[in-house]
């Protein structure tokens, strides 16, 4: 037996098992049967472990160069990085279908391990509503998409290669993340739908939600952010933001599930916007299958396309499937997840929450209109249309300040109601830094009015934090602590909330970056020869050398740049390459940069015309090593949140 | 090689599938009422915290814990009602019992 016959098999009992865990949690709930119950969750179970050496199977044909399968053949070369072997996996269709069926049988077995136990009621329908998501998947592959194709004669005795813009570090870390993102949301989702079809959507088992929602929103976010810095080094990808389709359908769930992330903390405390989360979570899952359908075999034209296919209409079929699911269980158990509990006050925590939801949720439809509107003008009107960044960036913008704005006002409210004084205490020091601040950059650059809001809006909502975490300090030093004891005795009693202010503080630092690469960046072209000098900023440039290199599949064109400080000393190395992929037909231009906390020094070699002359740009980007640090404390304030406290011991 | 895995894998998951019905087991039932507390914990303590850096006041520390414990209460008052119909006729007996 083949290793591919093998892969294959091993789909076929996963779907057969999906299938049993369905059926068996169906038959388990009208019988009230624990020992079908039990079955079915045990074939839950078993689902990871057949995806999981079925993934393994398909690796192992990548790393010992199996071209006899047609996937591999597809998407590797005998002269490709074998590093890239091990993750080529995920650079096709198939591949990444897979890969996704891996990631929620991973979850099932996760979600079923770690699920509190007072959601016991819930679990059989839990069961049998992951199970039927993995079954999609796994359907999807063995009937329409099968990753262990093999060539039944003429064997090739080397692949065609995997896509040359894949072939970079972040293959390693953004795909798998974005795709592992978009699948888990299915983990809130199933585990909400599965509490309101038992009755039991209240406080059990609340805290978990926030937990997974908590992991699969950072885990999508860092995702986001790892192709923003592997587009910024990349030329291929058209920039760090360019609001392409595909980066615009793993931003709108995360937009989605960041509304959802804070509106779940309203209903923990105070058991309102039940409806609301409902419909959130709803809206992030049918958008995530919106993201699955437009980057494989969508409409829409991307670069990032490399899991294109001809199964957009499978995927477009579940996703108005999902659509439908959702609006029946939202209708049918509408008066089962109803809450009377109204806001009381307008400025309250609770209303600031709900102004933020509507701010992220506007910036996500904005996003989506974006998206459909070119299909729709050329379905109806038979027009071609595209939308591009001036359009997001004129009517998100805004958007994105008044979410900065409400971000700084809102951890000042108190929950129910905010009293003058306390608005006054809170605000006032905040209010007068975002005053100064806004002043300052006003009137001492000519630069447009939004730049300077959008820097004070920083201030207001750094300044809060830092106040917050000076009032909670000082309230524990006047106990007699000492003052660094208390800021973490502080972070420690309240992790959720000021965890939370960490990830705050990494948005600031991104909103940091792209202030200063839409605001502050200076650029220019030009021609230039090996030997010559160009002067930007406080930098000059001189063409050291231009070499060629020849591979089996690419031509590589490396330019090396000295770069000198004012007073003609080196101060860096920098190379910038240019890699054209005949059997592709494609150019992948790798920037060099010189990158510093104040600024990046970044240049293309975008055209090489002879051995000695090439065109390039040369830009200053300031801030931007800010909203890769962003990264890091993203992730620091998403652990802080999340780490478990033992109340046994305490 | 291949074929002795696969042929494993299989056997492997039929015996964890039929397993439950050989070892007769309950499906697990936890104590809510002790999940309520921890929550309840959970909550007071972020309350706290809230009320020691001054972004709420005594009197909505007050309110708010008195509407958790509310919340609280009406999760285990709405398990009641949603109880196993078998647990409610075994209820029944045991009250015409007494």
């Amino acid at each position: 037996m083949s290793i591919s016959n093998l892969g294959l098999s091993l789909l076929v009992i996963t779907m057969n098992l999906c299938i049993y865990s369905i059926i068996g949690s169906i038959i388990g709930i009208r019988l009230g049967n624990s020992q079908i119950k039990i079955s079915a969750k045990n074939a839950a179970y078993c689902t990871f472990f057949t995806t999981l050496i079925s993934s393994m199977c398909l690796v192992y044909a990548f790393v010992t160069n199996d071209f006899s399968i047609k996937y591999v053949f597809m998407h590797s070369n005998l002269s490709m990085d074998p590093a890239y072997t091990w993750v080529a996996m995920y650079a096709g269709n198939e591949g990444s279908l897979l890969y996704i069926a891996l990631v929620i049988s991973l979850s099932i077995l996760l979600v079923l391990l770690f699920k509190p136990k007072d959601m016991y009621e819930s679990e059989p329908h839990l069961i049998a509503i992951m199970s039927g998501f993995l079954l999609f998947f796994i359907g999807v592959m063995v009937f329409f998409a099968n990753p262990f194709d093999t060539f039944q004669t003429n064997i090739p005795t080397d692949g065609r290669g995997m896509n040359p813009l894949l072939a970079h570090p972040g293959m390693f870390s953004h795909p798998p993340l974005l795709m592992a993102g978009l699948a888990t949301i299915s983990i809130p989702f199933s585990l909400i739908t599965s509490m309101i079809l038992t009755g039991t959507f209240r406080n059990n088992g609340l805290d978990f939600v926030r937990t997974t929602s908590l992991i699969v929103w950072s885990i999508l976010g860092v995702g986001l952010l790892l192709g923003s810095w592997w587009a910024y080094t990349i030329l291929g990808w058209g920039g760090y933001w360019v609001w392409d389709p595909i980066e615009n359908v793993g931003l709108m769930p995360w937009l989605v599930m960041t509304a959802f992330i804070h509106s779940i903390i309203v209903q923990r405390r105070r058991g309102m916007f039940r409806v609301w989360n409902v419909l959130l979570i709803f809206l992030a899952f049918v958008l995530a299958q919106f993201g699955m359908f437009i980057n494989r075999g969508g409409p829409v034209v991307s670069v990032h396309s490399f899991a294109a296919s001809t199964l957009g209409y499978i995927f477009l079929g579940f996703m108005v499937f999902s659509a439908l699911f959702c609006s029946l269980i939202f209708i049918a158990n509408y008066n089962k997840i109803y809450s009377d509990n109204k806001i009381e006050s307008v400025i309250s925590r609770e209303a600031a929450f709900l102004i933020n939801n509507f701010f992220l949720l506007a910036i996500t439809f904005v996003t989506l209109w974006g998206l459909i509107f070119p299909l729709i003008n050329e379905v109806f009107y038979n027009e071609t249309v595209t939308v591009g960044a001036p359009y997001y960036n004129a009517v998100n913008g805004p958007v994105i300040l008044l979410l900065l704005f409400i971000m700084g006002i809102g951890p000042n409210l108190s929950w129910k109601g905010t009293s003058n004084s306390n608005l006054k205490t809170n605000l006032l020091y905040p209010s007068l830094i975002a005053i100064i601040t806004f002043t300052f950059f006003f009137l001492s650059s000519n630069k447009p009015f939004m730049s300077s809001l959008a820097l004070s809006s920083i201030a207001l909502v750094l300044s809060t934090i830092i106040f917050e975490w000076f009032r909670g300090s000082r309230s524990l030093i006047k106990n007699g602590t000492h003052w660094l004891y208390a800021f973490f005795k502080l972070i420690s009693n309240n992790r959720k909330k000021y965890g939370g202010y960490i990830v705050h503080i990494s948005i600031l630092l991104v909103a940091l970056g792209v202030v200063g690469i839409n605001f502050y960046q200076v650029k220019i072209d030009k021609v230039v020869s090996v030997g010559e000098r160009i002067e930007i900023g406080n930098y000059k440039i001189e063409i050291a050398e231009i070499s060629e290199n020849n591979f089996n599949d690419r031509r590589e064109k490396v330019a090396t740049f000295l770069i000198l400080d004012s007073n003609e000393n080196i101060i860096n190395t920098l190379e910038g390459n240019n890699t054209f992929y005949p059997t592709f037909n494609m150019a992948s231009i790798r920037a060099g940069i010189l990158s510093s906390p104040i600024e990046d020094l970044y240049i293309i070699p975008s055209d090489f015309i002879d051995n000695d002359t090439m065109k390039l740009i040369i830009s200053i980007n300031p801030l931007v090593w800010w909203m890769w640090l962003g990264g890091p404390i993203f992730i620091l304030g998403t652990l802080i949140s999340l780490w478990p406290r033992n109340f046994n011991k305490s | 090689m291949n074929l002795f895995i696969l042929i494993l894998i299989t056997i492997a998951c039929v015996v964890f599938l039929i397993f439950p019905f050989y070892r007769k087991k309950e499906y697990r039932k936890d104590n809510n009422q002790a999940y309520a507390e921890i929550r309840k914990k959970k909550v007071l303590l972020e309350l706290t915290s809230e009320l020691e850096n001054g972004t709420i006041s005594k009197d909505q520390f007050n309110e708010l814990k008195e509407e958790l414990f509310k919340i609280e209460s009406i999760k285990i008052s709405s398990n009641n009602e949603e109880t196993d119909p078998i647990e409610e006729i075994i209820k029944l007996k045991k009250n015409q019992d007494v």
